[in-house]
């Protein structure tokens, strides 16, 4: 009986082996996964942010010299520059250079994201009022209004988390119904670990059909309006970095409400789960 | 109104920049704004400092009253140029002109806390970098008054 209990306890022994060999296995495959996304990651801010900026010369070059042509044909060889085609051309030329140079910031501007954070707690309030001073003067001119509940605190970066509500209250006051000025309303509501951020318009709302691809890079609904379609994508990289979600709920002719989350309290902080 | 009674000697600018398209719009800017001072041309940031020092073949060259230098350069950057001029007792006065296609803050500050004396970002119209060397001009070779050395 000795010798049948031995052999069930080296057996046992064997695979118990065999098994911590095979977690640590797992394990060793699973922290080398992170660190390939960690760096493909990493690669992909590094193409885009150079890729953009190398793209801005050319472009410069493009609007520079098509609107030194325009200049030299006006004062040298003015049949040339009152000739409707020249003219249509020279337009189109200068307004596309004009264009992807914007997208190009655009693209520089969301490969930065997060490149400097200083995260800490924040007053959601005062990082509303840093983005209504930074609208300098648009809120206004649109005739629109901008209100808010009391707002709790936060733990964000306070550049990042101004230029989400930047963003959003840009896009309300883009997004207005003709005839009816924007009127904003920021509140929020608490729980345990959560707090959820609403911004809530009365424009023309967005078709549910669109609710998710509103957030991707260069994705335009509307392309009479003013716009490269990066806003919203910034929006959600910011927020997604801060470690919450971002989502709209609109009824399409009244308006539409984006609802982004954020953490209450350091998230690596002691004393907390 | 000039401060200075004596007629001016003529002015020399450094222009550091490796695009012939910019070379091309600095030299229209000069022209259009009727800039009298003589605009120098290198393309790198290692001839940069040879025209400074006079060193190769640009033995002989004039001291710049002013560098205009971008920050993308190949063999040796607009940074590294800055650094080196304001470390060196002989060139550390000569005023600095970056001229930069980034408009980011970071490069920004980088270039100030580097010793430049403007940072300028490359404007994407003509008549704003006209403008612009004609401020240049103004402010420090006819109101401001330059180092003797």
């Amino acid at each position: 009986m000795a010798g049948d209990e031995n052999r069930e306890v080296a057996r046992l022994r064997e695979e118990l082996q065999r098994e911590r060999v095979a977690s640590q296995a797992a394990e060793d495959r699973l922290a080398r996964y992170v660190r390939e996304l960690e760096r493909s990651n990493a690669d992909l801010d590094q193409f885009a942010y150079a890729a953009s900026h190398d793209l801005q010369e050319p472009l410069r070059m493009v609007g520079q010299f098509s609107q030194l042509l325009g200049q030299h044909l006006t004062e040298g060889h003015p049949e040339a520059a009152d000739d409707p085609d020249v003219r249509l051309y020279l337009a189109h030329l200068t307004q596309g250079a004009d264009r992807a140079r914007r997208l190009v910031n655009g693209l520089l501007a969301y490969s930065r994201v997060g490149r400097q954070a200083a995260y800490g707690m924040v007053p959601l309030g005062k990082a509303l009022a840093s983005a209504i001073e930074m609208l300098n003067g648009a809120v206004e001119e649109a005739g629109a209004t901008i209100t808010s509940d009391e707002l709790p605190d936060v733990w964000a970066d306070p550049d990042m988390l101004c230029r989400v509500f930047l963003n959003l209250a840009t896009n309300a006051i883009r997004f207005a119904r003709e005839g009816c000025p924007a009127r904003i309303h920021v509140s929020a509501e608490s729980d345990l670990d959560e707090v959820v951020v609403s911004v809530a318009d009365n424009g023309v709302g967005i078709d549910p059909r669109h609710a998710e691809r509103v957030f991707g890079i260069f994705q335009r609904l509307d392309t009479e309006r003013p716009g490269t379609g990066i806003g919203l994508a910034i929006c959600k990289k910011i927020v997604e970095k801060h470690g919450g979600r971002i989502w709209v709920e609109s009824v399409p002719g009244s308006g539409a409400t984006f609802r982004f989350s954020l953490l209450r309290s350091d998230p690596h902080s002691t004393g907390r789960a | 109104m000039t401060p200075s009674i004596l007629p001016r000697r003529r002015r020399h600018v450094l222009l550091v920049e490796d695009s012939k398209g910019d070379v091309l719009l600095t030299r229209l800017a000069f022209a259009r704004g009727d800039v009298s001072a003589l605009l120098h041309v290198v393309s790198d940031g290692e001839e940069a400092m040879e025209f400074l020092r006079g060193e190769g073949r640009w033995a002989g060259a004039p001291r710049p009253d002013m560098v205009i230098l971008d920050l993308n350069l190949p063999r040796k950057n607009g940074r590294e140029v800055l650094a080196e001029v304001r470390a060196d007792p002989q060139l550390r006065r000569i005023p600095v002109v970056v001229l930069t296609s980034s408009a980011a803050d970071t490069d920004i500050c980088d270039v100030y806390d580097l010793g430049a004396n403007v940072a300028i970002t490359k404007p994407s119209d003509p008549n704003t970098l006209t403008r612009i060397v004609m401020a240049l001009d103004d402010l420090w070779f006819v109101l401001g008054q330059l180092p003797s050395r």
